[in-house]
């Protein structure tokens, strides 16, 4: 038996249950569902309407989850090629002109705490260290202990500590050195380099004649003395400004490395003078009681000074003469127990009448005491007098180291 | 700046210095050997009140006394044949031998 409908054979036309027309609705909801995206092979997928209207086309998705429409959808994760934003989370983005490229390397953060503009010169590098030591384009801030060891603070907690900077051994670098102040001993040859600071607490009285080896030439420390230290002068590996010195308690004494074992010392005294230069020290002694003139023949010494024999002295003085009984002629010279730099003969008119002679010149290398001895070659009465004005200076000799 | 001062055997002060340094006085002066002292404030103090018109100094190694302008040491006790003697046979240049027999 056939089947009840076909679309073209049951039932006959003509026949009962009017085929024709059924067969006609048949054939256009065959028509409709021809439109209808079919499910075979396209599970998954979304149904559309087509570009031309006509039917459903299935489209393929990526992702899961619910479909998304233009206003306040919600992504989870989504994966978004070349897009167009101008914020997220409240973060503005401006666009570039044409592109631009922000990275940030794996499990790392970027955090601006506060506005920041960064420039440089195009392909520059900016470092900051795990130390915390900045570097651009490799010139660091190097520690002053070590040039391998970044320093890892910048500045200091300590209230008038203060921050210099110093040249590096490598051109083109400095040093930045942090004032944190230490405390060093005084000794023969100090260790100022170790300390973290280039601020020093310099106690003590002892002799500097040099210091440990410095990291780097260029490294320099200043050194506020608390008691009377010593530098002493050597002319090659401790260079001191103006010679040995003794310093006095809030002195500072800024040291120099001109290589890791030379060293140059300057000298800041705390009461604001300038520093007394040693080589060109003064002396200056007086009678403190009269020279007996009791041998015509012979001189006596007047003022006199041990001065040393290096360098060259300007030296400068006078002499108080007189003679008990008459008018006497003197001789009196300014020497150095060799080398006489000034003389002259003078001559009292009478009984105690005193006469005062000054002398002065210059010498180097003296052979002994510098001194104004005298010779009265009249009698046996002359005197060198010390105290005939009552000011106790009347006969007094200076001498100046000026070379 | 502090003040030095050179004294004989005897105290007497015989130069008077300032600096910092106690070399600056002459250990041996007119042949006498002179001990230099460099003063505390305390004894700077003491020698400036001194009457100014003394005719010399003695230090006794803290305190100081003044010898009256009139009462000043005579001249010729500064250098005596016997001190000269002294200071000679001192510096090896003489015998007390000789010293005896040049008085003889």
């Amino acid at each position: 038996m056939a089947d009840y409908f076909t679309d073209a054979l049951d039932p006959a036309t003509n026949s009962d249950g009017a085929s024709a027309p059924i067969r006609a609705q048949y054939a256009a909801i065959a028509v409709g569902f021809t439109k209808v995206a079919p499910y075979t092979g396209n599970g998954g997928k979304l149904i559309a309407i087509d570009a031309a209207g006509t039917k459903q086309e299935a489209i393929v998705t990526t992702g899961t989850g619910s479909g998304v429409r233009a206003t306040s959808p919600t992504l989870v994760t989504p994966t978004l090629g070349v897009a167009t934003v101008t914020s997220v989370n409240k973060v503005a983005i401006t666009a570039p002109a044409t592109s631009a490229t922000l990275t940030i390397a794996d499990g790392k953060t970027l955090t601006a705490s506060n506005t920041l503009t960064l420039t440089a010169t195009d392909g520059s590098t900016l470092a900051v260290g795990a130390g915390g030591t900045i570097s651009a384009a490799g010139f660091a801030l190097i520690d002053d202990a070590s040039a391998a060891a970044q320093r890892t603070t910048l500045g200091s907690t300590t209230v008038g500590d203060a921050v210099f900077i110093a040249a590096s051994a490598s051109a083109g670098r400095v040093a930045l050195l942090i004032g944190t102040k230490s405390t060093v001993a005084s000794a023969a040859s100090p260790d100022i380099w170790t300390g973290t600071g280039s601020y020093i607490d310099y106690t003590g009285v002892g002799n500097a004649t040099g210091f440990a080896a410095a990291p780097q030439a260029g490294d320099f420390r200043i050194l506020v003395c608390t008691g009377a230290a010593v530098f002493t002068h050597n002319g090659s590996t401790m260079v001191v400004a103006g010679g040995t010195f003794t310093a006095s308690a809030g002195d500072w004494v800024l040291v120099m490395a001109t290589s890791a074992t030379n060293f140059r010392v300057i000298r800041l005294k705390s009461d604001g003078t300038a520093a007394a230069l040693s080589n060109l020290s003064e002396i200056t002694a007086s009678l403190g009681a009269d020279v007996a003139l009791n041998n015509t023949l012979n001189y006596f010494d007047g003022p006199s000074i041990a001065q040393g024999s290096t360098g060259t002295w300007f030296v400068s003085g006078s002499v108080t003469l007189g003679d008990s009984a008459g008018g006497a002629s003197f001789v009196v010279k300014l020497w150095d127990g060799t080398t006489v730099i000034a003389s002259t003969l003078v001559d009292t008119t009478a009984a105690n009448k005193q006469i005062c002679v000054s002398l002065s010149g210059k010498l180097a290398s003296p052979a002994g005491n510098l001194r104004i001895s005298v010779k009265d070659g009249t009698s046996t009465s002359g005197v060198i007098l010390f105290n005939s004005s009552a000011e106790s200076k009347d006969s007094t000799i200076s001498a100046f180291r000026v070379a | 700046m502090s003040t030095i001062i050179g004294t004989d055997d005897s105290g007497t002060v015989r130069l008077v210095s300032t600096g910092e340094n106690a070399s600056s006085i002459p250990a041996d002066w007119n042949g006498m050997r002179l001990t230099a002292s460099v003063l505390t404030e305390d004894q700077e103090d003491a020698y400036d009140e001194l009457p100014a018109d003394r005719g010399g100094t003695v230090f006794d190694g803290k305190n100081f006394s003044s010898i009256a302008a009139d009462e000043k040491p005579a001249p010729e006790k500064v250098l005596t044949a016997d001190s000269l003697a002294a200071l000679l046979e001192e510096k090896g240049l003489i015998t007390e031998t000789e010293i005896e027999e040049t008085k003889e």
